[in-house]
């Protein structure tokens, strides 16, 4: 049991308005650097807080920003799992040598929505499970082992995918490196 | 001679400052003698920089209007857990709960527990 009391005799139960207000700003910065897109980054944050609302027996105080990031990136994951399937289902019997490129994916409809197209569009290059981890540690700032409670997965993945996921990222934006010593790795 | 090169994961972890004791120790250490680590370790702490200076588009005011309207516009689905429907009180606890974070209207407009508790009188 945990050892935090709460006097429910002076606990408050925020409005929605409040939920809305305190959360709504994160949760849909969370949703845009997932999908890389402004028009999925708001159906995401809506579905979000329709299932905030639909569930709320399920919230215990102290852990809701928790909860939402992880519905959030639930709902992320099957998003793009769901136009995986979709796309896989619709590809012609003799398509299977396309299927080694697996980034291959229709990214130029993002470009005209973003602040920062080159960056994001190095993240929404990275798989989506690494993409999670990452955006989750370096911009969520969650620890490690918010990270694997949120993705369901153990520590040592998370930190093998935020490793990969930033190598990947680091590359895709080489050519704007700051101080970047190349020349170290070819030594 | 130079020790065993640090794994991808301690890499990570070495990068993000979140070793400690020995291991710390260990892998400053390394990093300080292998230019292979130190640039391994670079680069992580570079892709952290690089996303971190990218804003992200603010909170459209038009979502934020839907946001606050999912109260009004989202049906209470009918199928409660299991537990609950069998159980008249837990029932009330998911509606209680529901209707506590219910808008709270000055405009005379029937609060969402009202409306919960009307529909279920018929």
């Amino acid at each position: 049991m945990s050892d935090t009391v709460i006097d429910m005799a002076t606990w408050q139960a925020p409005t929605w308005d409040e939920v809305v207000r305190t959360h709504a700003d994160r949760v849909y910065r969370l949703a845009y650097r997932l999908s890389g897109n402004r028009a999925d980054a708001e159906d995401l944050t809506q579905e979000t807080f329709i299932r905030v609302f639909r569930s709320l027996a399920e919230y215990q105080p102290g852990t809701f920003e928790g909860w939402l990031h992880r519905i959030t990136t639930n709902l992320f994951l099957d998003m793009v799992r769901r136009r995986q399937r979709i796309r896989f289902d619709a590809l012609p019997d003799d398509a299977g040598d396309r299927l080694a490129s697996r980034d291959a994916g229709p990214e130029l409809a993002y470009e005209l929505n973003n602040l920062d197209p080159e960056i994001q569009r190095a993240l929404d290059a990275l798989p989506p499970d690494f993409r999670a981890a990452v955006v989750l540690c370096d911009l969520e700032e969650l620890s490690y082992e918010e990270i694997a409670a949120t993705l369901g997965i153990k520590v040592g993945t998370v930190r093998s995918r935020i490793h990969r996921g930033r190598v990947l990222l680091r590359e895709a934006l080489a050519h704007r490196a700051p101080a970047a010593p190349a020349e170290v790795l070819e030594s | 001679m130079t020790p065993t090169h640090l794994s991808d994961e301690a890499v990570a972890a070495f990068a993000d400052g979140v070793l400690t004791g020995r291991a710390r120790e260990r892998a400053a250490r390394h990093v300080g003698e292998c230019a292979e680590c130190a640039y391994a370790v670079a680069v992580q702490r570079e892709a952290v920089w690089a996303l971190r200076a990218a804003p992200a588009p603010p909170l459209p005011s038009a979502l934020l209007d839907r946001l606050r309207e999912v109260p009004q516009t989202t049906p209470i689905q009918a199928p409660i857990p299991a537990a609950a429907a069998r159980d008249g009180s837990g029932l009330m606890a998911v509606f209680a709960q529901q209707a506590a974070f219910a808008p709270h209207h000055k405009d005379g407009d029937r609060s969402l527990a009202a409306r919960i508790f009307g529909r279920l009188k018929g």
